[in-house]
């Protein structure tokens, strides 16, 4: 019993340490949200800088073939805005190997890695996740925002000045980065390693989703609202807008015809990605949950 | 004077039930401030759910975990789990890091979550990272470490914030003789400086070595909670090592010494030639050890080691209490499957 005295009178330090401790409130909550998002954002810098290393080469090849077009006397077109559009036609290619990339690991890394951070994790499961989603969607949006900013050297360099509508399609990227994403997340949560997790994405999207929207469209006239990469047509889509036409009826035999979508409404892109990224990120969070307490 | 020990942590009824298994059932439990509580138990006994309650990670069925906060012990809740379990540093069995980050990165993060001033955070690493001798690596790579070093990063994570308890699962499992020892000196150290320690280890020698008191849990159900001495007591089974000088006939000497105690043995003497001691079962009373060892030096015996080994000990009564659990668990599954049956 004198041994627990002793040791009672020990632990007066320890107390005096736990007094001078950061009050629990919403500012620590927050201060984690933002302690765990810079410690992602470094842990995932060399990743960052490939991802500006690829954006860079796909804008090199792009001004290579417009110089060669150029040489070969094709005309540079009127308007800085068409111009601008065919440096980002790939674009939407760009953010799902960015989005995948940085998604496919956000959970399951920890459950492969055996890390503590998931099974005994330092703070509550909903922050740990906020900070490593909002972390992971900033890095994704700066390399998004870095390849625009490339565009937008040219075009200025070429023209002396950036049409707007730049700026609207890089918010519309950044509204697709925030929906593949959540999608890859999701994947993220039930996935046994980040692998799977990234080529289970990519495989949807680049295939999957484009085979269901061919199908539909030649039974249906409905607008493939579910399927993701019809989001990144918007991307290109509003250069057009608001004259462009949004789908097109193609006859394939007498009586029979397809409808092919071209491009969401801004409405109907804001809204459906918002249901989409918000059901994704709520079903991950929750399998993630889930997983974490068996 | 108050010569109760203060109680830390205390479990009430915590009962943890999965769709078909009662992980935890009815765990009552106390912690006493600045202990070590060695919790033992086989795999899948409900050692980790019990630790996963304690973080907060699992919501209890039933029951009620209290800890100990301005001199009070308060109800853990989901208000109030921020601010209770800033007292407690959690370490899970085989920790792993990101491999390109550095101890230093990894404390200060941890340090911040925790709420430990940020202005002190720099002494703070530094000082637990020299604590382990791991000063020379503060800034290396965790991929180039070596186990038992990531398992002292490991325990430093938990350790960071500098809480009052210290929850540990099977700090020790799967490291080397030397790692083992360091790690044991470690939560030595902890303890000395104050730490309440709360240990899950498969490795009996280890608890015993260290732990005030050990908790059993088998089948969810605590079966035994005391010190060894205790638990040795209310046993009624021990064995002694005695180690003789000069011994010329084994059989000669160990029928000499069961006739000069055997009233106090509980069974035959036994001769472990791998040790080359004999073991003397007795009833764990030390006033009857005393009287074995006055006997046998009065005999002209000459004894050169007389012990009650604590990790023999302590691995005798852990199969004792586990074999009874198993028992009656076989015995109440039988119940449940005729009560099935008759409904």
């Amino acid at each position: 019993m004198e041994n627990h005295q002793v040791q009672i009178k020990k632990t007066g330090k320890m107390e005096m340490g736990m007094q001078n401790r950061e009050k629990i409130g919403s500012k620590r909550k927050l201060q984690q949200i933002y302690d765990i998002g810079y410690f992602e954002i470094n842990r995932n810098l060399k990743k960052t800088l490939i991802l500006m290393i690829i954006s860079t080469v796909m804008f090199i090849l792009f001004v290579i073939g417009e110089e060669y077009r150029l040489g070969k006397g094709a005309e540079l077109p009127e308007e800085p805005a068409d111009f601008a559009l065919r440096f980002i036609m790939m674009i939407g290619s760009l953010v799902l190997i960015s989005a995948t990339s940085y998604g496919g690991s956000i959970i399951v890394v920890d459950f492969e890695k055996l890390t503590g951070n998931i099974l005994f994790p330092k703070i509550s499961r909903e922050r740990l996740f906020v900070g490593r989603f909002l972390a992971n969607y900033l890095m994704n949006a700066f390399v998004i925002l870095f390849y625009y900013i490339l565009v937008a050297f040219i075009v200025f360099i070429k023209y002396t000045g950036i049409p707007k509508i730049l700026w609207t399609s890089l918010g519309w990227a950044l509204l697709y980065v925030l929906l593949i994403l959540s999608f890859t997340i999701l994947f993220s949560s039930f996935m046994k390693s980040t692998a799977g997790a990234v080529v289970f994405s990519l495989a949807l999207n680049m295939i999957a989703f484009s085979i269901i929207q061919s199908i539909l469209s030649l039974i249906s006239s409905i607008e493939p609202l579910f399927s993701l990469p019809y989001y990144a047509t918007i991307i290109t889509g509003c250069f057009n807008m608001p004259e462009g036409d949004r789908f097109q009826t193609i006859p394939i035999i007498e009586g029979f015809e397809m409808t092919l979508w071209i491009t969401p409404s801004p409405q109907g892109a804001l809204i459906g990605t918002a249901i989409l990224s918000f059901v994704f990120l709520l079903s991950a969070y929750l399998i993630f949950r889930n997983r974490q307490n068996k | 004077m108050d010569s109760k020990p203060e109680i830390i942590i205390e479990l009430k009824n915590l009962t943890k039930k999965f769709k078909f298994v009662t992980a935890v059932n009815d765990l009552n439990l106390e912690i006493y401030k600045g202990e070590i509580l060695g919790f033992l138990g086989p795999n899948g006994a409900g050692k980790t759910t019990s630790m996963k309650l304690m973080a907060s990670l699992l919501k209890p069925t039933e029951g009620e975990i209290f800890i100990r906060e301005n001199g009070k012990l308060q109800k853990l809740t989901s208000h109030n789990k921020d601010y209770l379990l800033d007292n407690i540093g959690f370490l899970i069995e085989n920790p792993e890091f990101y491999k390109d980050n550095t101890p230093r990165q990894l404390l200060t993060l941890f340090a911040k979550l925790k709420g430990y001033p940020r202005d002190k955070i720099n002494d703070r690493v530094a000082e637990i990272i020299h604590m382990v001798d791991l000063s020379q690596w503060i800034d290396q790579k965790l991929g180039t470490f070596s186990k038992g070093m990531r398992q002292k990063i490991g325990i430093l994570s938990a350790l960071v914030h500098d809480p009052v308890i210290l929850v540990l699962d099977e700090p020790q499992t799967g490291l080397d003789p030397k790692a083992r020892r360091e790690i044991r000196d470690l939560l030595l150290q902890l303890k000395n400086q104050g730490k309440t320690i709360f240990l899950s280890s498969h490795l009996l020698y280890e608890i015993a070595e260290i732990a005030d008191r050990v908790a059993i849990i088998s089948h969810g159900i605590l079966v035994a909670c005391d010190t060894l001495e205790n638990l040795e007591a209310q046993s009624k089974s021990s064995h002694i090592q005695v180690e003789l000088l000069n011994m010329n006939d084994i059989n000669e000497t160990g029928m000499q010494i069961d006739k000069l105690i055997q009233s106090f043995l509980t069974e035959p003497i036994r001769y472990n030639k791998d040790s080359r001691v004999f073991e003397l079962p007795f009833d764990g009373d030390p006033e009857k050890q005393y009287k074995i060892l006055q006997v046998l030096i009065q005999n002209g015996m000459k004894i050169i080691d007389f012990t009650v080994s604590k990790a023999d000990l302590l691995e005798s009564l852990y199969l004792q209490h586990i074999s009874q659990s198993d028992k009656t668990y076989k015995e109440f599954q039988k119940k449940a499957i005729k009560v099935e049956n008759i409904i």
